[in-house]
């Protein structure tokens, strides 16, 4: 019998092999669409107008959440995204990309402060701002969530920080989300699977 | 206390070895230049890959990252940093929820064995400067006095960094 169960061993570990020679593959494979998450958002941009995202089909575009306040993690993945749109623009794609920066701060993150914050990065990049209840609509629609943390320090000063999940969304020419990405999702990655829906 | 952060014996072992040979080609490089530092520092707390990051002028947060090794025979306690910049420091760790939510949370004091090494770096542990009375601009540096337990505070600069160096 022993050859049986070598023989399905066998064939187990050819289909393992195949599988991660699969997907191993340089040749992008088509990313799958999301159809749980996504869809256009209607918000006020950094210039104080009103902005729907609709209005970006036709590009690729990355897509985040955040606020400015944060102090670690959002500026890093600012920092990664921009350079990754860097990269596409250098190989002739700026016109069929963006970047979208949403946060989840209103109060603080009025349209000036974004405007400010944002010529940091990149003064391209769309930035997002709203009331507190389009925001919430908007993350709803990405699966986004938030939560204020706020701590009283000993001079009773408030310190307000978000718990916060933080994927980087890529969405496809018609606005669908093709992939996520972690907040320190690799650049080349986002470069090369942003190329293949363009 | 998230202790698996600086506990895991084979990350710690293989950071300290990379401590230990810079520290070697610093103190060689030292001793070419100057008299001073080399035996006095391999008794002490030694801080290496600082940096604060480089944040938009209108932030009011940032956060600085290091390398600190104890080199003393004894434990060393870090409880935070000061900086002439911002009006609140704290030590942070990072961490994530079942549901994917990252979040931030004070710890009171980090703890360092007798050749201990711990990375604060993006994502993890990190000293987070709260109320910046002045953004630290890029290319600047800017010193950081760490506090400890027992041991002086230890200062140092800083360079200001838009990414880990
Ligand atoms: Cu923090």
């Amino acid at each position: 019998m022993h050859w049986v169960r070598n023989g399905a061993i066998a064939l187990v570990l050819v289909v393992v092999a195949a599988v991660l020679w699969l997907g191993l593959q340089p040749s992008a494979p088509l990313l799958p669409i999301n159809d749980r998450l996504g869809g256009a958002i209607t918000l006020t941009d950094q210039h104080g107008e009103s902005f729907n995202t609709a209005a970006l089909q036709g590009k690729v575009q990355l897509l985040f959440f955040g606020y400015t306040h944060c102090p670690d993690i959002c500026p890093a993945t600012l920092a990664r995204v921009t350079q990754a749109w860097r990269r596409l623009r250098e190989a002739g794609h700026g016109d069929e990309t963006a970047v979208v920066f949403v946060t989840f701060d209103p109060q603080r993150d009025t349209a000036e402060v974004l405007k400010r914050y944002l010529q940091f990065f990149d003064e391209n990049i769309v930035g997002l701002t709203g009331s507190e209840e389009e925001i919430r609509l908007a993350a709803e629609k990405y699966g986004v969530v938030f939560l204020p943390d706020e701590s009283v320090d000993e001079k009773g000063k408030v310190k307000r920080l978000y718990a916060h999940s933080d994927f980087i969304y890529l969405l496809d020419r018609l606005g669908r989300v093709r992939k996520l990405y972690p907040s320190d999702g690799d650049i080349e990655e986002m470069v090369e699977d942003a190329k293949s829906l363009l | 206390m998230p202790n698996h952060y600086y506990k895991n014996h084979a990350g710690v072992r293989k950071m300290k070895s990379g401590v230990f040979s810079f520290a070697f080609v610093a103190c060689s490089f030292l001793a070419l230049v100057s008299v001073s530092g080399c035996s006095e520092s391999e008794k002490s707390i030694e801080i290496s890959d600082a940096w604060v990051r480089a944040v938009p002028p209108v932030s009011t947060t940032t956060a600085a990252y290091l390398t600190l090794t104890n080199r003393t025979d004894t434990e060393v306690v870090l409880l935070g940093a000061q900086v002439d910049f911002a009006s609140d420091v704290e030590l942070h760790d990072m961490s994530m929820n079942a549901e994917g939510m990252r979040s931030m949370k004070h710890i009171e004091s980090l703890p360092l064995a007798p050749g201990e090494s711990v990375t604060l770096a993006p994502g993890g542990i990190h000293v987070m400067l709260f109320g910046l009375t002045d953004v630290p601009a890029e290319g600047e540096t800017v010193s950081v006095c760490l506090r400890f337990a027992e041991a002086p505070p230890h200062c140092e600069m800083f360079p200001v960094l838009r990414e880990a160096p």
